[in-house]
């Protein structure tokens, strides 16, 4: 699980050109969106392509669900861990 | 230039009204007299008499029914709202405050005055009343304006004097109809105030799109309040031949563009007349001609104040305007032949993804920070468009770089700044300069900004730009140490060479100073490069340490790529002597 944790890290560095910082950097547990990293709408759009195309999954149209798995890069890591196809 | 200096006073409409001869309105093609307005207003003001304390809140589309509620407010000293719409929001404040509404709204509390006796209007207008209305909220939410009747007087009067002066009709006869609602401040005060106060006959119902303007009655010449969202969009499909002359048309909102004002004097059969202002300063100046200067409207003051953005003085801005202060607009203009032109807008609003971003207020939320002694912002357009951060740091934003490393503090800047900047905002890069970058007239200019992330950010234009994954990032003083993974997929190693790929040294300079940029409040160009030496080959798979000295005093980078388990392995070094460029062609 570890490792997946940390491929996400960079897989979200990488996607959203993610300038001065370390897969270190990112906090496992602490939120993507809003606090935390601080991601933003369009961010949310580019991560869910790139997890497409890296593991094979759907994220589902319903918005609530999708911010549940976003939640974190260990909420990410659980929901690619169960659903990956690739 | 006050061709009318006997102007009634709008404070004495009650006594202007018994002697007036033209009807006040013209409302479902029947004439409103001046008697059936004084019975109006006293039912009126018997009805606002019948709520209890606090605001009225109106709203109406019927420009007459709305002119009756506003005169009965203004005998009674009442303070009067008038929102652009009703929304939830407006209706829960309402309820909060026991602000009442009244007007057309199926939930209004006074929907019509017909049933309250008719109180006797007072000789004046009662000076303590305030006419509330919002601003359009283009630049954020909309906030209050408060107009006292003085202030409100007296924009009327300085309309009447410029504008009305200029109408070729006598004045009795013009109809004042118009395509913009009156429950935004050019609106009211150019459909409803000043033909109230000026003695002149309002059409009730709003002329919305050019095909309406044939309802207007013949016989009658009528002056149009529009705006160029209209006036752009006149059809060559409609029989323009066919309409009687206007008097006049009035255009505010935005500048209309020079062919759009030929085409529609030219349908339409007269000048148009361009207002500027706000909401905040009101009508402040006109043309005539889309090319020309504007022209102050009598007893309006302007000067050019912060960033050559005009500012104003009027008997008629709100008091939080008023007095001996100027209103600061963010409206570039230049002095042209004793008055000014236009240059566009200084507050920098930028489309992010379709999201409307004032950059002004992200570079004011950003200089509000202890951290930042002076930030401009740009809009970059990579793969996404997102808004870069140029700082210059104060001394504790120095001493936070140092202590915390460069990501770690541009991160919580942006954490700060995400308390007031909606999240398309919020930078995602960020630039450290010991100076903004400025041209010979002194001016920092965007390209130069472009130019702070062109040289340092990834992708951007630049294919063969690519930096390699940072394992880890330390800083030690003025030390940055970055372990780098040297992936055998980056692109410099394409075709250099095809049997023994190996990292080209100019690769190696350019890591080193966009990492340097990143650690280091750099300056902007690289004035030369002394004892560089590329001493072993940096192959793919292999792990390096990139070690940055920044000597501030010296503006000297050193850079050293190392390899093996104590670092044992030297593959190049140097010197990078950075600067500003004396002549960059600007």
């Amino acid at each position: 699980m570890q490792a997946l944790v940390d491929e996400i890290k960079q897989l979200v560095i990488d996607s959203l050109n993610l300038e001065d910082i370390t897969p270190a950097d990112i906090e496992t547990d602490a939120p993507l969106f809003n606090e935390g990293l601080g991601l933003d709408s369009i961010d949310a759009l580019e991560l869910g392509i790139a997890l497409q195309k890296r593991y094979g999954i759907h994220l589902a149209a319903e918005a609530a669900e999708t911010r549940e798995h976003f939640r974190s890069v260990a909420a990410l890591a659980a929901f690619v861990a169960a659903n990956r196809t690739l | 230039m006050l061709e009318n200096p006997a102007f009634p006073l709008l404070r004495d409409l009650p006594r202007t009204l018994q002697t007036r001869l033209s009807p006040v309105a013209l409302r479902h093609g029947e004439a409103v007299s001046a008697a059936q307005f004084i019975e109006d207003t006293g039912r009126a003001i018997s009805a606002l008499r019948s709520l209890g304390a606090g605001r009225r809140v109106l709203y109406s589309e019927d420009t007459y029914v709305a002119a009756v509620w506003l005169v009965a407010a203004l005998c009674e000293g009442a303070m009067l709202v008038m929102p652009g719409e009703v929304t939830a929001a407006t209706r829960e404040r309402l309820a909060r405050e026991g602000d009442s509404l009244i007007g057309d709204l199926p939930d209004s509390q006074l929907r019509d005055w017909r049933d309250f006796p008719a109180a006797t209007l007072p000789a004046q207008l009662d000076a303590r009343s305030r006419i509330v209305i919002h601003t359009s909220g283009s630049t954020g939410t909309p906030s209050e304006i408060v107009k006292t009747l003085a202030q409100t007087e007296a924009e009327a009067a300085a309309i009447e004097q410029s504008v009305g002066a200029s109408l070729a009709d006598p004045k009795h006869k013009v109809l004042i109809a118009g395509s913009v609602p009156h429950q935004h401040m050019y609106g009211l005060s150019f459909r409803l105030v000043w033909p109230l106060a000026a003695g002149r006959t309002l059409l009730a119902h709003p002329l919305p799109g050019p095909e309406t303007l044939w309802s207007l009655p013949a016989g009658q010449r009528a002056v149009f309040i529009s705006s160029p969202a209209l006036l752009k969009r006149l059809p060559d499909t409609l029989d323009w031949s066919a309409l009687a002359p206007l008097a006049g048309v009035v255009s505010a909102g935005s500048p209309l563009p020079r062919e759009s004002a030929q085409d529609a004097s030219r349908k339409l059969g007269c000048v148009v007349t361009e207002i500027y202002g706000s909401s905040e300063t009101g009508a402040v100046a006109r043309r005539v001609d889309p090319d020309g200067a504007w022209l102050p409207l009598p007893g309006a003051r302007w000067q050019l104040g912060t960033d050559d953005c005009i500012a104003w003085q009027a008997p008629w801005l709100a008091a939080e305007f008023g007095g001996d202060r100027w209103f600061q607009s963010a409206d570039r203009a230049e002095a042209a032949n004793g008055s000014f032109r236009l240059l566009g807008r200084a507050d920098r609003l930028a489309k992010i993804e379709d999201k409307r971003i004032s950059l002004t207020a992200i570079e004011a939320a950003l200089r509000a920070l202890d951290e930042v002694a002076e930030a401009r912002v740009v809009v970059l357009h990579g793969a996404r468009d997102e808004v870069g951060a140029v700082l210059v740091l104060s001394e504790r934003g120095h001493a936070a770089l140092a202590a915390e490393g460069k990501g770690a503090l541009d991160r919580r800047l942006r954490a700060q700044l995400a308390r007031s900047v909606e999240p398309l905002g919020l930078p995602r890069r960020w630039r450290h300069v010991a100076a903004l970058p400025h041209n010979e007239l002194g001016k920092t200019t965007e390209a130069a900004l472009q130019d702070c992330f062109d040289t340092n950010t990834a992708g951007a234009g630049h294919p063969w730009r690519q930096w390699p994954r940072v394992l880890d990032s330390h800083r030690d003083g003025d030390r940055q140490t970055l372990t780098l993974a040297i992936d055998g997929d980056l692109i410099h190693f394409d075709g250099h060479f095809p049997q023994i790929p190996i990292l080209p040294g100019v690769a190696q300079l350019d890591w080193a100073l966009h990492f340097a940029a990143q650690h280091f409040a750099l300056p902007p160009d690289c004035l030369r490069l002394e004892v560089v030496k590329f001493q072993q080959v940096i192959r793919p798979g292999q792990r390096v340490l990139l070690q940055l000295d920044w000597n501030a005093t010296k503006a000297s980078l050193s850079f050293e790529y190392r390899s093996g388990e104590t670092g044992e392995h030297r593959h190049a070094s140097g010197r990078i002597t950075l600067g500003t460029a004396t002549d960059t062609g600007a």
